[in-house]
Order: C-alpha cells, then structure tokens, then sequence
C-alpha cells in the first residue's frame, strides 16, 4: 500500500485548513497509513469538517462498537467541527440553492446528466462562504465541477485491495463564480 | 406577485485575511503525539471489528434484525 502525491499537494495545503468530505474522512478512519500520512502533511493544522460531513459518517453503522470508536475519532482535536448556527444555515442554504442552479445550467450546456448530493451542495456552499484559507478534500470530484472549483492537488491511496483510489483537493474560484453568476441572466440576480 | 428567490445574493469571503472562522492551531509536541497514537489505535480497533464481521456468518453485536 502507498501515498502519492501530485507534485503541488505539499505546497498547496501549507497554512490552509482541510474541509473534510465524508469520502476522505471515512479513507482516514479506515487506513492508517493514509492518516498518519495526512497529519504529517497537515503541520500545525486540523482538518475541519461540517455537522453534515459528521452525520454521513457517524449514520448507517449498525455495530455499536463501531459508533463509539467513530464518536471517539471525531472527538480528537485533529478533527475541528466547524461553527453551526441559525444564520450560518442560512447563508449556507442561500448558496446552495444559488449553485444549484448554476449546476444545472452549465450540466445542461456540457450534456452531464445527473446532479450532486444534498450533502456534497451544502458542502460546496460552506466551502463557498469560508474564505480562501480553505480546501475541500474529496474523492466525488464530479459534484465540485471544474467550472467553480480549482484542483490544487491530488492525493491517491493504495488500498489494501490494490485499487487506488484518488482525492482532490479544491478551492473555491470567486472569479470563476462570479461569471457563472452572471450567465445565469438574470435568474438569482 | 415578487419571486422572493430571484434576489439571491451568494454569501462569499473574498480574502484570506477575511476569514469567516478562526480555528485554533493544533497541539503540539507530546500532547499531539499522543492524540496521534489514540487514533491510530482506534483506526486498528476499527479494522478489528471489520475483520471479525467478515470472518463471522452471525457477528455480535446487530442492533437490528
């Protein structure tokens, strides 16, 4: 098994906070040699994760033991909860609903079918509204489209199966946002 | 009738030194160490539980069913 890194991953994690989607964070907890290759990259700063991101991993585990350890792995300070209040929600909703729309208008002009997750548009709008210090990592690359997002850089993992299996890493484009914003023409304006 | 959804505006923060949130940095030295090794342990524990399930037909442990 083995971590490889594209050639800008060190580089573009330095100083920036890790937004974890439910992908990556559930890899972490499943393999430790991804994880103790993760917090060396990490330096002095946590991963941050969104209550959305908790509930996907902590739902649908049907061994109690296996919750508690779950529970226990979010309680450890290399995982940071980020803030959750009423108005947080509510700007959060206001993008989602914003990029919604932008995603089915540029879907529709590349022919893509389908739509991304609840969760994964939510998460798209946190990452939206908490500033540029901030990456998203997450192997469903395709609900953060190019035209919103940038790739900074990949990280992949050898399973123990032998699959590989990669992450992006993403910021938000206020520029590239910008002018999706606009070609909405009028809709959200 | 107005469409109150078409006066939408995004919620962005366009500079690094405008952060919507400060997190503190993370623990250092022994203490980090330590929560290092805690979850490593857990990770192993975890795969403990998956490796049990696999090789046990009826595994404990089934709040349902």
């Amino acid at each position: 098994m083995g971590i490889f890194l594209d050639e800008n991953f060190k580089e573009s994690v330095r100083g920036k906070y890790c937004l974890l989607d439910n992908d990556f964070l559930g890899a972490l907890f499943n393999d430790n040699s991804l994880f103790l290759a993760m917090k060396d990259l990490l330096n002095d700063y946590p991963f941050v994760y969104d209550n959305l991101t908790s509930f996907e991993f902590l739902r649908d585990i049907y061994v109690p033991s296996q919750i508690v350890l779950r529970e226990k792995f979010l309680s450890k300070d290399l995982l940071f909860p980020l803030s959750d209040h009423q108005e947080i929600y509510t700007k959060t909703q206001t993008n989602a609903l914003i990029l919604s729309k932008i995603y089915a208008q540029n879907n529709s002009k590349l022919n893509q079918k389908g739509s991304a997750s609840f969760t994964d548009i939510f998460l798209a709008s946190r990452l939206m509204s908490l500033g540029s210090k901030y990456l998203l990592i997450t192997g469903n690359k395709k609900d953060f489209p190019n035209y919103i997002f940038d790739t900074k850089g990949i990280i992949t993992n050898e399973e123990a199966s032998g699959a590989l299996r990669s992450y992006s890493l993403l910021s938000f484009d206020p520029d590239k946002f910008d002018k999706c914003f606009k070609e909405l023409g009028g809709v959200g304006n | 009738m107005t469409n109150k959804f078409k006066n939408l505006k995004p919620y962005i923060v366009r500079t690094s030194e405008n952060n919507a949130y400060t997190i503190p940095k993370l623990v250092r030295g022994e203490k980090r160490d330590k929560m290092i090794s805690e979850m490593v342990e857990l990770i192993k524990e975890n795969k403990k539980i998956i490796d049990d399930l696999k090789s046990s037909s009826k595994p404990d442990g089934y709040l349902f069913g």
